[in-house]
């Protein structure tokens, strides 16, 4: 390994935020290249290695590092990053301040009740772009104290900056709001300091870290103006003209986190602990209810002064039972503890809507969701005569919750995995996985009585009682059968040729579920063949396809002056009963080429790769009109090619080509323009569709 | 043996050994790069214990190999598949070796990781005789693991994904390979604690949370992929309607009947429900009990 260095020119031919979404190439043109990698060669006597190196530095996603130390002694490590994220610029807003805390209309915007009324929308149009870039400076030291002391330290500063799409809501009477999605500020910094001491000696080690990560957020709140007005529309939601909107951005956050982990070996068996223990704070003053009046009633307290905290305890156990079997026991305990207090917060839905009273729906208490979990598994490998091995697994997992419809769930999951080799060229593996998840009764009461004032819910009896469909059963809390089956083919007809072939049947059923996820299926095939003739060359193919299927139910309901009835079961008109069944079909096909030649003078890379990818909607019910809906698609096509010619010794041509073609169809963007919906401003991105290439050639010299 | 790290300091003994003498006889028949290129990296440093150049030389990894310098038999430990002339030895055989010098707080847990009960030795990914300081993979670490995890190497080609194929993160980003008490052998103690080690802004503690957010995140987000935004598992509002059947609109059925031509629903069109919930992840405002303020 030697230093180099690297300079050169490229061009890049399209304007396509998605294209150089993580390299910032959105823009058609030149661009340098230039990279370096600097380092000694360290002798035995005085082992001490250095580094510096800077990758992608014609570049938006450019690093720098650097590295000194002395092998086993310390070391030293500084890394600075650049990752940007570039999303689309073919958004538009009639806002003027996108990106920042404030956002406001034209002084001659004309407001209405919908967006077909807002006649200066047009003429109002700004181009806005979204795009955040995340700054990272890195930091480490390490050094060994002792033969068997260690320090370690880390130091993380990162930003975040630019903007991100935000739905500004101006206010709602049931499902019917006003709102413009806008481009709020993104100004976050995050600082991470990481201390740990290990000691390890004759099998035994013991680690300590302690970690905390500070979060700040620049910017407390958005604001915005209301481009509605209340004419023509119901009073009490009283968009006023002229009145400003406020949503709270992400409040400061820091964490503290204590782990202690420790590992022994002894004879044929080892075992291993860790204890982790976090405390989450955030304190961050509240905003006003309302940024347009002043609240009839205040805020029961300035700040959350929310604090939560966790621990997670694992204990593993491992140990060769005879010359061929081998046991490992697990028990895993995790806990979320939040310790923020609980308040009567009295909602306003919009900042210029007025305040519902104490006893009300509007009044709404803050959950606390906790979480306890136990977990234990074990598992016995055993092994047979040649690589035919059998691994069996049970695990049993409880889990505790707080203010949700299901207060304990408990599920069994076993499997065996057969490992073979059915040839001398050839190993397989098959897996066969079942699970089991029971809910305690599922109560839909809980998290409506949990988040309400105890002295309304007192005034609401039976169906009154519900927020959710008492049907509804949330998939991750209720009932779960799962099926899962997976096989592995390894084949090696030669010393240069490998197949490799993976394949899952997965399907999960949720038997309680008459509203909500009924099944959740997936089959996957995944082939790799490779071929590698001589270590001068050698290729690949491989192929994947992945088919989701989603089959979830609903019951249409209204509330309200006109309620449909819809508990007990027997009540419900079973016209109003729809399904969906969402099915994802995607297919992946991708090749490489590592190819030396000319002996040695000239090397070539090629990387292709085709993700055809399609959604399929299917809507029905036997009572509710319904069209289907158009498949949403997305078909991207890469291609890179780079080639490395060794001028002479010690200096080398690098060219390199690549091209992306991306189109895609998506029912919820194209056609969607800033004013389609009635209610709602978007930005109108349209989905990405381009084909670009990308040509670069640079010169690399080696420094002996 | 267990009892040294391999970052050891110098000892009067090591000192006396000097690279790469105490691999001599070892080197009369194998002085060609591909092995001495060890010396150019702590394995080959003399006064790193257990090094190639230290007390036992290359019989450090390789085992008491005196049959194989007589009478060219196998070696005591054998690493990879062999290299085409000798039995590779038995898997557990070959990481004893390598783990006798790293522990280290990354291979606390590898005793009962799934790596290891999968049988995969160190030298499946880890190449010794390679002249980089630091990595010792022949390949970049994500191309490394693609290479068996075929899934995850097409999910991270889809419309939505993290930037892994573009070389700003690697699946050692959020796993340890080395095992972990963490499911899929994630670094943190949780899947959530990974996820918000970068997205530190959605850690909260929110006074709205949302339930499934402060549980995992993987409960509607596909961390290496997805044909939806925003690494959703599934599509808004269908998505949301798996956990939400209020009266009025979140009950409804959504269909062709809301898309151009046909009709303009909000639930369907720009980001669906997030066109008004956008604070999803959870909200600190007094009033946004329902995530949109």
């Amino acid at each position: 390994q030697v230093s180099s260095v690297e300079i050169g020119l490229g061009y890049n031919s399209e304007d396509s935020y998605r294209s150089g979404q993580y390299t910032g190439l959105t823009q058609a043109g030149g661009f340098a290249v230039g990279g370096f990698s600097l380092l000694n060669q360290p002798d035995d006597a005085d082992n001490r290695h250095w580094s510096v190196s800077g990758k992608n530095l014609g570049l938006e996603s450019a690093s720098l590092g650097a590295t000194y130390g002395r092998w086993g002694s310390y070391s030293l490590s500084l890394d600075y990053t650049q990752l940007p994220h570039y999303r689309f610029n073919d958004g538009r807003t009639p806002f003027s301040g996108s990106g920042s805390q404030t956002q406001t209309l034209p002084s001659d915007w004309v407001g209405a009740s919908s967006t077909s009324g807002l006649t200066t929308l047009t003429s109002s149009l700004k181009q806005v772009n979204i795009d955040t870039r995340r700054d990272r400076f890195t930091g480490g030291v390490e050094w060994q104290v002792s033969q068997s002391w260690r320090l370690m330290s880390e130091y993380r500063h990162e930003t975040k900056q630019g903007n991100a799409p935000l739905a500004a809501i101006f206010g709602s009477t049931g499902g019917n709001p006003r709102g413009s999605i806008v481009a709020r500020p993104v100004d976050y910094q995050t600082d991470e300091i990481t201390v740990g001491l290990s000691y390890v000696k004759q099998g035994t080690q013991y680690n300590f870290s302690y970690n905390t990560i500070r979060f700040s957020n620049n910017d407390e709140a958005l604001r915005f103006d209301n481009p509605f007005n209340n004419t023509q529309w119901l009073a009490g939601a009283n968009f006023q003209d002229g009145a400003v909107g406020q949503i709270a951005l992400e409040p400061d956050n820091s964490s503290h986190q204590f782990t202690f982990s420790a590992a022994r070996s002894f004879g044929s068996s080892s075992a291993s602990a860790s204890v982790i223990s976090t405390k989450l704070q955030q304190d961050d003053h509240f905003l006003p209810y309302s940024s347009v009046f002043s609240a009839a009633a205040p805020l029961p307290r300035q700040d959350l002064d929310a604090e939560v905290n966790s621990l997670v305890t694992n204990l593993n156990f491992s140990t060769r039972l005879n010359r061929r079997s081998t046991l490992r026991l697990r028990y895993n305990y995790r806990e979320r503890d939040n310790k923020t207090a609980q308040d009567l917060y009295q909602r306003i839905p919009g900042d210029a809507a007025a305040q519902g009273g104490l006893v009300s729906s509007q009044t709404r208490v803050n959950r606390i969701y906790d979480l306890k979990r136990d977990k234990f598994s074990a598992d016995l490998n055993y092994r047979f005569t040649g690589k035919t091995r059998l691994l069996a697994s049970y695990e049993y997992k409880e889990t505790d919750r707080s203010m949700v419809d299901v207060a304990t769930t408990e599920e069994d999951t076993g499997f065996i995995r057969l490992s073979f080799a059915p040839s001398t060229n050839s190993s397989a593996w098959i897996k066969l996985t079942r699970s089991e998840r029971r809910a305690s009764t599922y109560d839909s009461t809980v998290p409506f009585i949990a988040g309400h004032n105890p002295d309304y819910v007192a005034t609401l009896v039976g169906n009154q009682l519900f927020e959710n469909d008492p049907l509804l059963r949330r998939f991750h809390l209720t009932d779960r059968d799962r099926d899962q089956l997976s096989a592995n083919f390894n084949f090696f007809p030669s010393d240069e040729v490998s197949l490799s072939v993976l394949a899952l049947l997965a399907e999960d059923d949720y038997p309680d579920a008459k509203v909500g996820l009924q099944e959740s299926n997936k089959r996957s095939l995944s082939a790799d063949l490779s071929y590698s003739p001589e270590t001068s060359w050698q290729a690949s193919i491989y192929y994947n396809y992945e088919n989701y299927d989603n089959q979830q139910s609903g019951f249409a309901r209204r509330g309200g002056g006109n309620p449909t009835p819809f508990y007990p079961e027997s009540v419900r008109d079973s016209a109003n009963n729809w399904s969906v069944d969402s099915e994802d079909d995607v297919y992946t096909i991708g090749a490489g080429v590592d190819w030396e030649f000319m002996a040695g003078k000239l090397d070539l890379a090629l990387d292709a790769n085709y993700t055809d990818a399609q959604t399929e909607t299917r809507p029905f019910s036997p009572g509710i009109t319904f069209l289907p809906l158009a498949d949403v698609t997305t078909k991207i096509t890469t291609l890179s090619l780079k080639s490395n010619y060794r001028l002479q010794p010690g200096r080398q041509l690098s060219v390199g080509y690549s091209y992306e073609r991306y189109k895609s169809d998506d029912w919820a963007l194209d056609g969607a323009g800033v004013n389609t919906l009635a209610n709602i401003l978007l930005l109108g991105n349209a989905s990405p569709e381009y084909a670009g290439h990308i040509f670069q050639v640079s010169l690399i010299f080696d420094l002996q | 043996s267990t009892e040294s790290v391999m970052a050891q300091t110098r000892t009067a003994q090591d000192q006396q050994q000097s690279a790469p003498q105490a691999a001599n006889t070892c080197l009369a028949c194998h002085n060609n790069p591909t092995v001495t290129a060890i010396f150019s990296t702590p394995h080959g440093v003399g006064s790193i214990a257990g090094s190639a150049s230290n007390g036992r030389g290359c019989e450090s990894c390789h085992g008491a190999s005196g049959e194989h310098a007589s009478t060219m038999q196998s070696p005591a430990v054998v690493f990879g598949d062999g290299g085409g002339r000798f039995t590779a030895s038995d898997v557990e055989i070959q990481n004893r070796q390598c783990l006798s010098c790293h522990q280290t707080t990354e291979t606390v847990h590898w005793a009962a990781s799934a790596h290891q009960s999968a049988d995969l030795a160190c030298a499946s990914c880890h190449t010794i005789h390679v002249a980089p300081q630091t990595a010792l993979i022949e390949r970049t670490d994500s191309g490394l693991c693609l290479s068996c995890h075929l899934e995850q190497r097409s999910q991270l080609n889809r419309r939505s994904h993290h930037p892994v194929a573009e070389g700003l993160m690697s699946c050692t980003s959020c796993h340890n390979p080395h095992g972990s008490d963490t499911v899929a052998l994630l670094s943190k103690s949780s899947i959530t604690d990974t996820c918000t080690s970068c997205h530190t802004e959605e850690r909260g503690p929110f006074l709205w949370e949302h339930q499934p957010v402060t549980e995992d995140c993987t409960t509607c987000h596909n961390p290496h992929g997805s044909t939806q935004a925003s690494l959703l598992s599934v599509r808004q509002p269908f998505l949301c309607q798996t956990c939400h059947s209020e009266a009025f609109h979140p009950s409804s059925l959504y269909n062709g009947t809301g898309i151009p031509p046909a009709g303009a629903q909000q639930n369907l069109l720009g980001t669906s429900c997030t066109n008004c919930h956008s604070v999803i992840h959870g909200s600190n405002h007094p009033s946004g009990s329902r995530l949109t303020r």
